[in-house]
């Protein structure tokens, strides 16, 4: 019981106590810090539990279904979790060792706890509106984290992204209502048993849920809102939400999809198309980019597609791969925001015209951007490689010769897109005279927090069998969902 | 579902959707007040199929008690949204403070954050 409701409570719990202590800065850092490295050590210990006893059942507060919230901790989740927590850790060492928002905002804890718990709620939930709920949770820690110590600029860019999931999130509700009005149930155990009888207000509804989660994951053509907000929101803010928010999108879409079948019969193409044009639409818009953060914007993107891919294959393996690639991609995703705000911190500018020769003066620095960068563009041995080959081939063997073909291109572009800010950035010369603007002194405590991503990352490659024939039974669980409707 | 509910949950939703697309925020905080008030009238709205979730001790359904699921949703809905409206407000707010100020005014406003939590 208290293992699976532990990642939620848990921060939870210290961002209250981080709001309490508030101002003595200390304090707060130690509450906020105790907080992501339990949420870490709880999300490890759950997925030990799941690894080895199966899918854990909890009814919180005793209720059963079908009045109850149910929590299901299943291998899908508990693998999300775990690098979740991961990234919550790491950006949350970040803004403490280098970053000025914290210092400036004595309330960053508890929002950054705050969205932490909302994807912990996410992740566990077994019913639509508590997917809702941990939804918004998320996303209002996330307004807070983007208008928080915010002025100007940065402000004007977090317009849209605020709309936007304003207006998703009350689409999210309407479905939810409109779920419970024909089905009766908002359980996804119950759920799935009824939702074939449900016809055309099914096929209705799971369009709408379509819609909606892929507006989260920023797949094409929701993805308007996200690169300008990511770009100018603080380092460790824009790392946090870019390793975690769009992946929830793609994770909700996994369980409706996997569960329910969000895609009406006869629109089978719908996903394979979706999948397509994100993965082209991201890395396009990629090159038409040159500062490093916005260009990193666009390939999450294209990211996603890669992870559409293989759920749009609708076969075990496909689902396997897609799983393996949202472990991979939030650990490396959220690296590169960190290394990117780092540069932009280092020589006053994220633009690729102004930056230059950071292999020489911070080689730190440069290998921290180089790892995960690699990576990205999926080359061997990293993570990026075992994801991509293994949603190719899922690929190869459901015959979407179209969509693998496309993902081999898309991978190209990849490449040459993480070599032009490779030389942009880290080859050539110190920008000269570098700009006053510079706010912090360089030290290697600005890699810390990349370092624990990094280090995350290394062993997701070097441990990528493993990871990924858990993977592989995740996808089995969530093919069978008979598993988690036992226990309690 | 009754016609006037469907009525007012089209003509709320609507007009919230036509808010939220305006340029100013403060309509757009409007718009969304509205739109999340139409969400709620579509969960309060009767459902058709099911059965009543309270079921009595003796096994017997109970006839005249409402549904309290939609109630429970509706409720947090509610809350939800009065945060969020609450949220765009106060960015309204701050932009209206600094409708010029650049990436070099970091130091202005600094109640800011203070006054919301």
């Amino acid at each position: 019981m208290t293992t699976v409701a532990l990642p939620i409570v848990w921060p939870l719990l210290l961002a209250g106590l981080a709001l309490a202590v508030g101002r003595r800065r200390r304090a707060a850092r130690a509450v906020g810090l105790l907080g992501s490295t339990g949420m870490t050590v709880a999300s490890v210990a759950l997925l030990v539990l799941v690894a080895g006893d199966g899918p854990q059942v909890v009814d919180v507060g005793g209720w059963g279904l079908p009045v109850g919230i149910t929590l299901v901790a299943d291998l899908l989740a508990c693998l999300i979790l775990v690098v979740s927590a991961l990234v919550v850790l790491a950006t949350h060492v970040h803004a403490v060792l280098a970053s000025e928002v914290e210092q400036r905002w004595p309330h960053y804890h508890t929002a950054h706890l705050v969205l932490a718990a909302g994807v912990a709620l996410s992740l566990l939930t077994g019913d639509l509106f508590t997917l809702f709920v941990g939804f918004e949770v998320s996303l209002v820690a996330s307004y807070v984290l983007l208008m928080g110590p915010a002025s100007g600029a940065t402000l004007r860019a977090a317009r849209p992204y605020v709309i936007a999931n304003v207006v998703v999130s009350t689409l999210f509700l309407i479905a939810v209502a409109a779920t419970y009005a024909t089905a009766g149930t908002v359980n996804l155990t119950l759920l799935a048993e009824v939702w074939p009888g449900l016809g055309a207000s099914g096929d209705a509804i799971g369009l709408l849920l379509l819609t909606v989660f892929a507006t989260k994951a920023a797949a094409f053509p929701f993805l308007g809102w996200l690169p300008d907000a990511y770009a100018r929101a603080s380092v460790p803010v824009a790392a946090l939400l870019a390793g975690l928010l769009t992946k929830l999108g793609v994770y909700a879409m996994v369980r409706g999809e996997s569960l329910l079948g969000l895609v009406p019969e006869g629109l089978g193409w719908l996903l394979p198309v979706l999948a397509g044009t994100t993965m082209l639409a991201g890395v396009v818009g990629a090159l038409a980019q040159t500062d490093i953060r916005r260009i990193l914007g666009f390939h999450i993107t294209s990211q996603i597609g890669y992870m559409l891919f293989g759920l749009a294959l609708s076969t075990a393996a496909g689902l396997a791969a897609t799983v393996f690639y949202v472990v991979h991609h939030i650990l490396v995703k959220s690296a590169l925001f960190l290394v990117a705000g780092t540069v932009e911190q280092r020589l006053g500018s994220g633009r690729l015209e102004r930056t230059g020769g950071l292999m020489t003066s911070t080689p730190l620095l440069a290998a921290a951007f180089a790892v995960p960068a690699l990576s990205l563009a999926g080359i061997p041995p990293l993570s990026g490689f075992t994801a991509k080959v293994a949603v190719l081939r899922a690929g190869l063997d459901a015959d979407a010769v179209m969509l693998v073909a496309v993902g081999t291109v898309v991978s190209l572009l990849t490449i040459l897109s993480m070599a032009k800010v490779w030389a942009g950035a880290f080859w050539g010369e110190e920008p000269d005279p570098v700009p006053a603007t510079t706010t912090t002194r360089w030290s290697p405590r600005a890699v810390a927090g990349t370092g624990v991503l990094v280090a995350g990352t290394l062993v997701v490659s070097l441990a990528a069998g493993p990871v990924l024939e858990l993977s592989t039974r995740a996808a089995d669980q969530l093919v069978d969902p008979t598993v988690t409707t036992e226990g309690g | 579902m009754t016609l006037p509910l469907l009525l007012a949950i089209a003509v709320t939703v609507g007009l919230g959707a036509w808010l939220v697309m305006d340029r100013d925020l403060f309509r757009i905080a409007l718009g969304t007040v509205l739109l999340g008030h139409g969400a709620v009238l579509v969960l309060l709205s009767p459902r058709l199929p099911g059965s009543p979730p309270l079921i009595g001790t003796d096994g017997v359904v109970a006839a005249d008690v409402a549904d309290p699921l939609p109630q429970a949703f509706a409720l947090t809905a509610i809350v939800i949204s009065f945060a969020v409206v609450t949220l765009v407000l106060a960015l309204a707010h701050q932009m209206f403070d600094t409708p010029t100020g650049g990436p070099g005014s970091p130091s202005d406003d600094p109640a800011g954050p203070e006054e919301r939590s």
